[in-house]
């Protein structure tokens, strides 16, 4: 018992006295710090020490909840709970005593720790509503207490403070039937200072219903306190005696046990229980002024009592509210984070997909290509090998021989020299050397007395960047349009400009030649099938005298 | 002249031209061949002998029969030759004209002669055999830019912007001003002059303003 302790941090004192369920016992962190804050709250003497208490056990609770210690959480919460009650802070109490009952319910391990956790818990709780006047609830509460309790002692606890609230709430015969439960098992185990309280308790019910036993109950347990030398039972039990005497209108004798109560009062200097005995002396007073004045400041303090708890349960709904907002915030936030990760990973797939059919389309294209050239190039071979040599034969032959027909002789040199045009015009290209030497050399081979090839930009192509294929696509072209410069346009000068683009690079061919008039002859088709085939653009222009330019990209 | 020459080309009717040429350069020795594998055991065997042959004319290109060789063209002869220090004066007579192939066999090679099958194969061949006799390096015409110090055909950023400023209206004084403001050099009225002759006989332009057509025609500006 410690009401004084405590009710003197609260200005609320009632006059039936109730217990708590403190068995902290069974779970036990055996650290010196761990006690000293228990101890605390459990025996705060000021504000400032359920603090500090509150402050250690916040933290602590969630060190245990991280390393999903249910026990060790569990019992932090009671004393975070217990220590906002002591405070008046009911409704945080509460919601930290219930927040606790979640955690035993999940774990569903019913052993005994968990037990009695959850028995005292459901008392705490009992004891909160029945100070916030919610009996409805404090009764659930304690009946719970009463049917999950494993021992006689918390049984009679839950019995007792049961029997308080239908003392409270005037069903009195139901009180006095549980307190009588209990009376034989607290009178022969059960301290003194417990039988007193039980004495006065069932005395007072008893004596709203004129039961005999009443006085004798009352006076018995007044006999108690006063061995004991426990001054709040003695002014309890004086005060209950004086209320004997009020309802059975012995105003003279009721007025001699509130003034014992006063005296009792003053020499322990409390000064709620010598208010709240002054305000039953007034209800004896026969000053009808007096008697008004006690039933308006009743009143008028029950209203404001009425008021501070229904702000203090919209405070806590709100902010209970607002957690539960959060946390639906906080889920919606998942759920929507979760669903971009699908999503991107859904994209991503399609993504992925996409390129590899691209690339495989790509290499499939690139390997067609090559496979084109390399049969350009085997062909290339055989008309180099098998007929350009077997004419240069008979040339030689013919020479050897020292033949006369020198027209005969002219027009096998010019089939030997178209051969050897075919032959070049697709054989294989040298692009392990430098590309752009290679191109150079291309151009050189037509550089001659009567043409002069110029070249722009050429080393200002980084060629290294430029895909195989491309390469051996260009030079052909640009062999081709040099070969048809050299055939037909009787140029002088022949330019062919290379430039870097944003999208990579552009070649230009102009020449001063006789030009053309475009159609699509063979050789210009080929050139512009083998840059379709490169994804390229190209396009001819030329007129007869005016030259003829091709503009490609690449 | 050559006192022991190896032929070495697949194709009957050319190693025969060659023999007769070198015949009629009192080549006393001559030994032909159409497969590259035995034309080095040959060239081997002739030096383990005491008598190594003085001439190697070959081609480059060799068609693909029956037999396995190791070495399958001129270019693998003559490489693998030319790392065996084997200093034995070659000419090559081939049908392929491909500069960058002339260029790296001359220069990193060192082969003494690239004759062009052509038309006029023949006169070439006997001309290269006299040269390489006498230590000259003999290139047909048709590859001899292979070498020429005159092979970059790049125009240079000098040439453009020297036409540039021509085409801007700008005389030799205000070109020479401007480069020198710019920090292009070289930057000498003289320097310049010389510059844009050379540039005119190039295009073949009569004069300055003939040249900015010219070089404008060609997309050059």
């Amino acid at each position: 018992m410690k009401p004084i302790k405590i009710s003197s941090l609260r200005c609320f004192i009632s006059l039936l006295i109730v217990s708590n369920l403190l068995c902290f016992n069974a779970y036990a962190q055996n650290t010196s710090d761990y006690l000293s804050h228990r101890d605390l709250i459990l025996n705060a003497k000021t504000v400032s020490d359920l603090d500090k208490g509150y402050q250690y056990f916040l933290n602590s609770k969630d060190e245990h909840l991280k390393t999903f210690d249910t026990i060790g959480a569990v019992s932090d919460l009671r004393l975070l709970s217990i220590a906002l009650k002591d405070q008046g802070m009911l409704y945080e109490s509460e919601a930290y005593a219930i927040e606790a009952l979640e955690l035993l319910d999940k774990s569903k391990q019913n052993n005994r720790i968990e037990n009695e956790s959850r028995v005292g818990l459901n008392n705490h709780l009992g004891l909160i509503n029945q100070d916030l006047g919610n009996y409805t609830a404090a009764i659930t509460y304690y009946n719970k207490v009463i049917a999950k309790a494993d021992n006689i002692a918390s049984r009679n606890t839950g019995i007792k403070n049961l029997a308080v609230v239908y003392s409270k709430t005037k069903q009195y015969k139901k009180a006095i039937e549980r307190f009588l439960s209990v009376l034989d098992y607290t009178t022969a185990n059960e301290s003194k200072h417990k039988i007193a309280r039980l004495l006065d308790n069932l005395g007072f019910a008893q004596s709203k219903i004129n039961s005999p036993e009443a006085l004798e109950n009352l006076s018995t347990s007044l006999g108690i306190s006063k061995t004991l030398n426990h001054p709040s039972g003695i002014i309890t039990s004086y005060l209950h005696l004086a209320e004997y005497y009020k309802d059975r209108d012995e105003k003279k004798k009721a007025l001699e046990f509130v003034d014992k109560a006063l005296a009792q009062s003053k020499s322990i200097k409390n000064k709620y229980y010598e208010a709240k005995i002054l305000s039953f002396k007034m209800t004896l007073n026969d000053n009808l002024e007096v008697l008004r004045y006690k039933t308006l400041n009743d009143s008028i303090q029950e209203a404001k009592q009425r008021y501070k708890n229904q702000f203090a349960s919209k405070k806590y709904n709100f902010f209970k509210e607002k957690r539960r907002a959060d946390k639906n915030k906080i889920l919606k936030e998942e759920e929507k984070s979760k669903r971009i990760t699908y999503q991107s990973i859904a994209l991503s797939g399609f993504m992925l997909t996409l390129f590899i059919f691209i690339r495989l389309k790509d290499k499939h294209k690139k390997e067609k290509l090559q496979q084109v050239y390399d049969t350009e190039s085997r062909i290339s071979k055989k008309v180099h090998d098998d007929i350009a040599n077997d004419i240069y034969q008979v040339m030689t032959s013919l020479q050897t021989n020292g033949t006369e027909n020198t027209s005969l002789k002219q027009d096998i040199e010019h089939i030997y020299e178209k051969a050897r045009d075919i032959s070049k015009q697709f054989g294989e290209i040298d692009l392990d050397n430098d590309f752009k030497t290679t191109l150079n050399d291309l151009a050189l081979k037509y550089n001659t007395t009567t043409t002069c090839v110029i070249v722009k930009g050429i080393s200002k192509i980084s060629w290294h960047k430029i895909s195989a294929t491309k390469k051996t696509a260009l030079y052909k072209v640009l062999q081709e349009l040099l070969i048809n410069m050299k055939k037909h346009s009787n140029a002088a000068l022949v330019a062919i400009i290379f430039e870097n683009t944003s999208k990579g690079i552009r070649i230009n061919y102009n020449d001063d030649g006789i030009g053309c008039q475009l159609k699509k002859s063979n050789g210009l088709l080929n050139v512009e099938n083998r840059i379709k085939a490169i994804n390229g653009t190209i396009t001819f222009e030329s007129e007869l005298n005016k030259g003829f330019k091709v503009k490609i990209a690449l | 002249m050559f006192k022991k020459a190896l032929i070495l080309d697949d194709h009957d009717d050319i190693n025969k031209g060659v023999l007769k040429l070198l015949m009629q350069h009192k080549v006393k020795t001559i030994v032909s061949t159409q497969y590259c594998d035995e034309a080095y055991l040959k060239l081997k065997r002739a030096t383990i002998d005491h008598d190594p042959f003085d001439l190697l004319i070959t081609d480059l290109s060799f068609k693909k029969d029956h037999r396995d060789c190791s070495i399958n063209s001129g270019e693998d002869l003559i490489i693998k030759l030319r790392e065996q220090n084997n200093t034995i004066p070659i000419i090559v007579y081939s049908m392929k004209d491909q500069l960058q192939r002339v260029r790296l066999l001359v220069n990193t090679y060192k082969i003494n002669a690239y004759v062009c099958k052509d038309r006029k194969g023949s006169e070439e061949l006997s001309q290269a055999i006299k040269n390489v006799y006498n230590k000259h390096l003999f290139l047909s015409p048709q590859v001899a830019n292979a070498i020429s110090p005159k092979t970059n055909l790049e125009i240079t950023d000098y040439d453009i912007e020297l036409a540039k400023q021509l085409s801007l209206g700008r005389d030799q004084k205000g070109i020479s001003r401007y480069f020198l403001d710019h920090s292009i050099s070289p930057a000498s009225i003289s320097s310049i002059e010389k510059r844009l002759n050379k540039l005119r006989i190039k295009f073949k332009a009569d004069n300055a303003t003939h040249l900015v057509a010219k070089m404008k025609d060609l997309g050059l500006i």
